[in-house]
């Protein structure tokens, strides 16, 4: 499995959850705006991280999406979360 | 321990003088490596300098707003509030523009001398503030950890009925409501909560619930600090990013009283998924499990015990409770180690506001005796006449506990906090709640504001709302929303049924439709006037996930 193909299974991942609670979520048009203007919850925010946090096996803030609040932000941020975490991370992708 | 304090800082003084090596707070931010203790001596030592310094400062008697995140900084602080006469005023660090304008309606509203918080804290809320025009050009006195002196300053004496501190409630709608609660009224809850649960001194409590919060505050931090035992907690958003934490708490630190509102007990069963292995988990320390806050639902409990079961979760902790911050927080509950109890009572006397037995009606959780400082009455919330031994009214308090008022709002204090029965001259505090009392136990069966009036039965949406959610199609997730709109002069009623995308696709909706009605009518013996099927994340709800019923009357028409 490579690192590229890692985050695109995590993308999805977290985009089936997105449109489980916003049926009108679309990658392609929605990937700068913020979770909270297209109506994810606090709770949501919060599940966002355990999606992540499942995926990549290390302890992720529950407050990540409230700091990264939108697709393109959040997943920069998880690819310097990967280099910081490089070698635990090798081992999981 | 006997009746002696009259203040809440004597029993941690008392606790220093006894032993002040032992552990009075810890705060597990992540695992078990990273947790923060503080001992007694080292507590009452940071409280008595930040309580000499807000005294030296000129704050006493003086409102100061705690803006804190989870963590012992909180516990110092406020602890030195009360130490100081100052009224603190806890408020919830936020995170969006509309709670953060929420925030700032409390400061202008309790008139607030200063904001206490930690310099990370208050860069990040100057920020935030900047963001928002209006507030752009706002000044306020911060302080943080920084702020502080070695010189020694008497404190004055507090006195019981002198204001402590004020709980703004959580209410969604209106002007936020302080509820104003006094040293006296902090001790008499204490002892309230401590007899109740049957809590000995040396008690270990805590879990994740806020700690600006009544339930949080009062229970989870005083209460245990007040008998001279430790205090355990870890950040909310800990918990709601994976809930078997909580459960991992208070099986390490071997925590006796843990609370949680209805939600907290729905949420593990939700998200803590069957292959998890628990087999480091044990709760046979968990001896009193409060449910409260919120209505709390017997079969949430029935299940929980089940799936915890093998976690040695013993159900007889269950604790199902009723508080409010009007009344500092505890009202009733228990008596300990009885477990969840319900009574089962006929569904058309029920709507008719009576209380009838019955084998196969609808059951409701006994929510414990009333603390004997308390007197419980049930009220016709209209013509305020008592009601009769099997009438359903609203809860009505009279007693010790029970806060000064409101904040800033005499109308709203007298209404709510002076109500009289007719024929009697007693002020009572009218809690917005129906209910009744049998054989000496409160139950609860729901806010008068959301009960709905149809056909001249009295029904409550959440009631509803969980049928349709348990409906084997429907999305869960407190997907559905039951509310009545005029129609002319008739009352119809609508419930609005969130299903599963690939039900609504492939499933016969008139089929649905009609299994959903049906299970409705079996259930509630009320037929809806109009249902909806709609796609998940339609409904609209509030940030803790309430369904925000008014909105979806608006929603209706676009349907």
């Amino acid at each position: 499995m490579t690192a590229n193909y890692c985050k695109e299974t995590l993308k999805s991942e977290i985009v089936e959850y997105i449109v489980s609670r916003l049926p009108s979520f679309s990658l392609e048009s929605d990937c700068d705006a913020s979770f909270s203007r297209l109506g994810l919850d606090s709770a949501d925010h919060v599940h966002l991280s355990t999606i992540i946090e499942d995926h990549l096996q290390i302890e992720v803030d529950p407050a990540l999406a409230f700091n990264y609040p939108t697709m393109n932000s959040l997943f920069s941020h998880i690819e310097s979360l990967r280099m910081t975490h490089a070698p635990e991370l090798d081992e999981v992708v | 321990m006997a009746i002696k304090h009259s203040l809440f800082m004597d029993a941690v003084s008392e606790q220093v003088h006894k032993d002040g090596l032992k552990v009075a707070a810890i705060f597990q931010p992540h695992n078990v490596e990273s947790a923060q203790r503080l001992n007694y001596e080292q507590l009452n030592q940071r409280v008595q300098q930040r309580a000499q310094w807000l005294i030296a400062q000129g704050y006493h008697q003086k409102n100061i707003a705690l803006l804190y995140p989870a963590g012992l900084d909180f516990v110092v602080n406020f602890l030195a509030c009360l130490a100081a006469g100052v009224t603190a005023v806890p408020l919830n660090l936020t995170r969006n523009a509309q709670q953060l304008q929420r925030t700032v309606d409390i400061l202008d509203d309790a008139n607030i001398a200063a904001i206490l918080t930690i310099s990370e804290v208050k860069q990040q809320l100057l920020s935030q503030l900047q963001s928002l025009p209006s507030l752009a050009e706002r000044q306020w006195h911060w302080i943080d950890e920084t702020d502080q002196s070695d010189q020694p300053v008497e404190l004055p004496r507090v006195k019981p009925e002198q204001l402590a501190f004020i709980q703004y409630t959580s209410g969604s709608t209106g002007r936020p409501k302080g509820v104003l609660i006094s040293h006296g009224n902090i001790v008499s809850n204490q002892y309230m909560i401590m007899q109740a649960c049957g809590h000995q001194p040396g008690l270990i409590a805590g879990g994740w619930l806020p700690q600006f919060h009544d339930m949080g505050l009062i229970g989870h931090m005083l209460q245990p600090l007040f008998l001279g035992g430790t205090y355990v907690f870890m950040p909310p958003l800990n918990f709601i990013q994976r809930p078997r934490r909580w459960l991992e708490l208070i099986s390490h630190y071997k925590i006796h009283s843990s609370a949680a509102p209805n939600f907290g007990y729905q949420h593990c069963l939700k998200m803590i998924k069957e292959r998890e292995d628990l087999s480091k988990i044990d709760l046979s320390c968990w001896k009193v499990a409060l449910n409260g806050s919120e209505p709390v639902d017997a079969n949430t409990m029935r299940a929980f015990s089940e799936r915890f079961q093998s976690c040695q979760f013993d159900s007889k902790a269950f604790f199902p409770c009723y508080g409010m911050a009007e009344c500092t927080l505890f009202i009733s509950g228990g008596p300990a180690a009885s477990g969840m109890q319900t009574v089962n009572l006929s569904k058309s006397d029920l709507a008719q506001g009576q209380v009838v037995p019955s084998v196969d009606g609808q059951d409701i959780v006994d929510c414990g005796i009333a603390a004997p400082a308390i007197n419980i009455k049930i009220v016709n919330p209209d013509s305020c006449l008592a009601c009769t031994e099997h009438e359903i009214g609203e809860i009505w308090l009279s007693g010790d506990a029970l806060a000064q008022g409101y904040w800033n709002d005499r109308q709203k204090s007298i209404e709510t906090f002076q109500a009289k029965i007719i024929g009697s001259q007693q002020h009572y505090l009218r809690t917005g709640d129906m209910g009744f009392l049998l054989n000496g136990h409160l139950y609860v069966t729901g806010r008068i504001k959301e009960m709905l009036i149809i056909r001249g039965r009295n029904l409550y949406p959440y009631d509803i709302e969980r049928t349709c959610n348990s409906h084997h199609f429907a999305s869960g997730n407190n997907g559905a929303s039951v509310f009545t709109y005029q129609e002319r002069e008739l009352t119809k009623l609508v419930a609005i049924v969130e299903i599963n995308k690939r039900a609504l696709l492939h499933e016969n909706h008139e089929q649905l439709k009609r299994d959903l009605r049906e299970a409705i009518v079996e259930q509630h013996g009320i037929a809806i006037d109009q249902l909806h099927l709609v796609k998940p994340g339609i409904i609209p709800k509030t940030t803790s996930g309430k369904v925000k019923r008014i909105a979806c009357r608006d929603l209706v028409h676009q349907l």
